[in-house]
C-alpha cells in the first residue's frame, strides 16, 4: 500500500506534520535567526530607532568587557562542577539504593524530590539556606552553639560560598535524575557478572572498575550530555541566589545576556552574548557526544 | 561476618546522610512557613508552641488579615503573597493548555514519524529535535520583541505559543519511544484486515500507549508549570504572570514577610511534586 502512490503519500505526511512544523518553524527556527539579526545590529532601547547594523562591533566589544569575560568562565567551571559532581553523586546514590536494605523502596522513590520542584523554588530554598540575617545555616550554627550569639555571617558575600551556592543548588536539583537513570541501568547487570569476578577478586573496586562502569558507559554518556546541556544554559538558580554577585564573581554567560538585555535595555550586546553561549553549547554538545560514542565503541571492541 | 555488619551500618550511615541532604530544605521550609514571622527572624530555632500558626496559609488563600498574638498588625507583611492564587492559576491555565496542544499534535506527528516511511523523514525529525538545542536565553530577547510587535505583551496565550515550541520536540521524542515499542506485526495484522491508518492509530495504538502519552503530556505540564526566564520577560501583570515569576518577585523585595514567603513556596511545589511524581517512571524509558 504504501509503495503504490509513494508521492501523495508523501505529501499527506508533511500535512499530518503541518501543525508541529508551524510551531517549531515560528516560534524556535525564526526567533534564532532574529537572534542572530539582532545581534549585529545597534539595538539599544535608550536610543531612539531606526536601529542600524553596526556589523561585528557587538561581538568584538565582548572581547573588551571584563565582566563578559569573567562570565565565560565561570560557566565553563559552573558547568564542569555541575556535571562532575550530579555524575558521581548520581552514580554513587544509584550504587547505594541499588542494595537491599530496609525501607530502600521507599528511598528509592523519595530520592527523586528535588528534582520535582521548579528551579526558582530551588533557588529559593537554597537562598534562604545561605542568607544573611536569620537564613538556615546561621539558625544551625547557633542552634549547635558553634558562634557567639547572634552573630549573623553573609555567606554570599564570599566568593567561594557563592560558587558552591549556585553549584549546590544545581547539583541538588538535578542529581535524582541521574539516580535514577543510574538504578535503572544497574537493575540490566546480570548478576551472574559478578558471581564470575567474584571467583577472581571479592574487591567492590574491581567491580565497579571491570563491570559496573563499562556496562554503565551509554547511562553515563546520557548523564553527562544532558547536565552539560543544563548547566551552560542555568539561568533561573543564579538569578535567585546571588544575582550574579559578588561582583560578578557568580554571573553565568545566561544571566549576564539577560541583565544586558532586559536591565541595561541593549539588545544588540545582549544577542551577541547569547549567540556566543549557543556557539559554546554546540561545541561542547558535540566534543562530549564525540569523547562518549568513542568510549562507547572501545567499551564495544574491548 | 563482622564485615557485613559493617556493611550494614555504612549503608544506613550513607542513606541517613542521603536523606538529609535531600529532604533538610524542604523541612526547614514547611517548617518555616508554619511559623509566624517574629519568630522566624531570629538566627536561632524556636519551637515553641506559640511560634506555630496558620495564618500565612490563611493569608495567603482567604487574604485573612495577619494580627500577631500581641494584636498589632503585622507591618513587614508583603501583599503580593495575595497576589498567589491568581498566578497559581494563570500557571495551571498556561500549562494544561500547553500539555493538551502537546498530546494532540505529536501524537499525530510521533505516529507519522513512527509508521510512515516518507522522504526527508529522518531530516524532519532531527530538524525537530535539534531546535531543543537552542539555548532558552538566545531565544529571550526575539520572543520578547516579536511578542510585543504583536500586541501580545503580558497575554497568557504568548506564554502557551513559547512552552509548545519548547516542549513539543522533548514531547515528541518521548511519543516516538513508545510508539517504537509496538512491534510493527501488530500494524500489518490490522492492516491485512483492512484497516485504515486512522483506526490503527485509535483502535490499537492509542489504548495500548495510552498511559505513556498521558505522561508525555504531564511532562509537558511540568516544563511549563517551573519556566522562569520566558515568563520573566514576557509577563508584567496578574493578567499573565505565572507562580515562579511572583515567587522570585517577592523574594527579591527587600521589604518581604519570609514566613509568607515559605507558605508561598509550599504552595507552589505541591502540584509540582504530584505531576512529577507520576512523571517519573517513564522517565527511565527514554533511552
Amino acid at each position: 500500500m504504501k509503495n503504490i502512490n509513494k508521492n501523495s503519500n508523501n505529501l499527506n505526511c508533511y500535512i499530518k506534520l503541518l501543525p508541529l512544523l508551524i510551531f517549531i518553524s515560528i516560534f524556535s527556527i525564526y526567533p534564532s535567526f532574529y537572534a542572530i539579526n539582532l545581534s549585529f545590529k545597534e539595538y539599544k532601547l535608550v536610543l531612539p530607532p531606526p536601529y542600524g547594523y553596526v556589523g561585528f562591533s557587538n561581538y568584538l566589544n565582548l572581547f573588551k568587557d571584563s565582566y563578559f569575560i569573567q562570565s565565560f568562565f565561570n560557566t565553563i567551571w559552573f558547568a564542569i562542577a555541575c556535571v562532575l559532581f550530579v555524575t558521581i553523586l548520581g552514580f554513587f546514590t544509584a550504587i547505594l539504593l541499588n542494595n537491599t536494605f530496609r525501607g530502600v523502596n521507599i528511598l528509592r522513590t523519595a530520592i527523586f524530590l528535588p528534582w520535582t520542584v521548579p528551579y526558582v523554588t530551588t533557588g529559593i530554598l537554597w537562598k534562604l539556606f545561605f542568607m544573611s540575617g536569620w537564613g538556615y545555616l546561621t539558625k544551625i550554627i547557633n542552634t549547635f552553639g558553634l558562634l557567639e550569639a547572634g552573630t549573623s555571617i553573609a555567606w554570599l558575600s564570599n566568593d567561594f560560598v557563592a560558587k558552591f551556592a549556585i553549584v549546590l543548588a544545581q547539583v541538588w536539583h538535578e542529581f535524582p535524575l541521574a539516580t535514577i537513570f543510574f538504578l535503572s541501568g544497574l537493575q540490566t547487570i546480570p548478576e551472574e557478572l559478578y558471581e564470575a569476578i567474584d571467583l577472581e577478586s571479592r574487591s567492590v573496586f574491581h567491580k565497579l572498575r571491570f563491570i559496573t562502569i563499562p556496562l554503565l558507559k551509554p547511562v553515563f554518556a546520557i548523564v553527562i550530555i544532558l547536565n552539560t546541556i543544563l548547566a551552560i544554559t542555568t539561568f533561573d538558580v543564579v538569578y535567585v541566589i546571588t544575582g550574579g554577585g559578588p561582583a560578578g564573581k557568580t554571573s553565568l554567560l545566561s544571566y549576564y545576556a539577560h541583565s544586558k538585555a532586559f536591565r541595561f535595555l541593549d539588545f544588540g550586546e545582549g544577542s551577541a552574548i547569547s549567540m556566543v553561549l549557543t556557539a559554546v553549547t554546540i561545541i561542547v554538545v558535540i566534543i562530549v557526544f564525540k569523547i562518549t560514542a568513542e568510549r562507547n565503541q572501545m567499551g564495544e571492541t574491548n | 561476618m563482622r564485615s557485613k555488619k559493617s556493611n550494614k551500618i555504612l549503608l544506613y550511615f550513607t542513606s541517613l546522610l542521603l536523606i538529609v541532604f535531600i529532604f533538610l530544605p524542604f523541612a526547614l521550609i514547611i517548617f518555616s512557613s508554619f511559623q509566624n514571622e517574629s519568630m522566624l527572624l531570629r538566627p536561632v530555632f524556636s519551637t515553641s508552641k506559640e511560634s506555630f500558626t496558620l495564618e500565612n496559609y490563611k493569608y495567603i488563600l482567604f487574604k485573612t488579615p495577619i494580627i500577631s498574638s500581641t494584636g498589632e498588625l503585622r507591618s513587614r507583611v508583603t501583599a503580593s503573597a495575595q497576589e498567589i492564587p491568581i498566578t497559581l492559576k494563570n500557571s495551571i491555565f498556561v500549562a494544561s493548555i500547553t500539555a493538551l496542544i502537546n498530546l494532540i499534535i505529536c501524537t499525530i506527528a510521533a505516529f507519522v514519524f513512527a509508521y510512515y516511511k516518507f522522504r526527508g523523514s529522518l531530516i524532519t525529525y532531527f530538524f525537530v529535535l535539534l531546535s531543543r538545542i537552542i539555548p532558552p536565553i538566545a531565544v529571550t530577547v526575539p520572543f520578547f520583541t516579536i511578542i510585543k510587535n504583536a500586541g501580545l505583551l503580558d497575554t497568557r496565550i504568548s506564554l502557551i505559543f513559547v512552552y509548545c515550541a519548547m516542549t513539543l520536540p522533548i514531547t515528541l521524542y518521548f511519543y516516538r519511544v513508545h510508539f517504537e515499542k509496538i512491534p510493527v506485526e501488530i500494524k500489518e495484522a490490522a492492516m491485512l484486515e483492512g484497516c485504515s491508518d486512522m483506526m490503527i492509530l485509535t483502535k490499537i495504538i492509542l489504548p495500548i500507549t495510552r498511559p505513556g502519552l498521558l505522561a508525555g503530556a504531564l511532562f509537558a505540564f511540568f516544563l511549563s508549570y517551573g519556566e522562569f526566564l520566558f515568563a520573566l520577560s514576557l509577563t508584567q501583570t496578574n493578567k499573565a504572570r505565572t507562580l515562579p515569576v511572583l515567587l522570585s518577585g517577592i523574594i527579591s523585595n527587600p521589604d518581604l514577610s519570609y514566613a509568607l514567603l515559605c507558605s508561598a513556596v509550599v504552595i507552589a511545589i505541591i502540584p509540582s511534586i504530584v505531576i512529577g511524581f507520576i512523571v517519573r517512571k517513564h522517565l527511565t524509558k527514554l533511552y
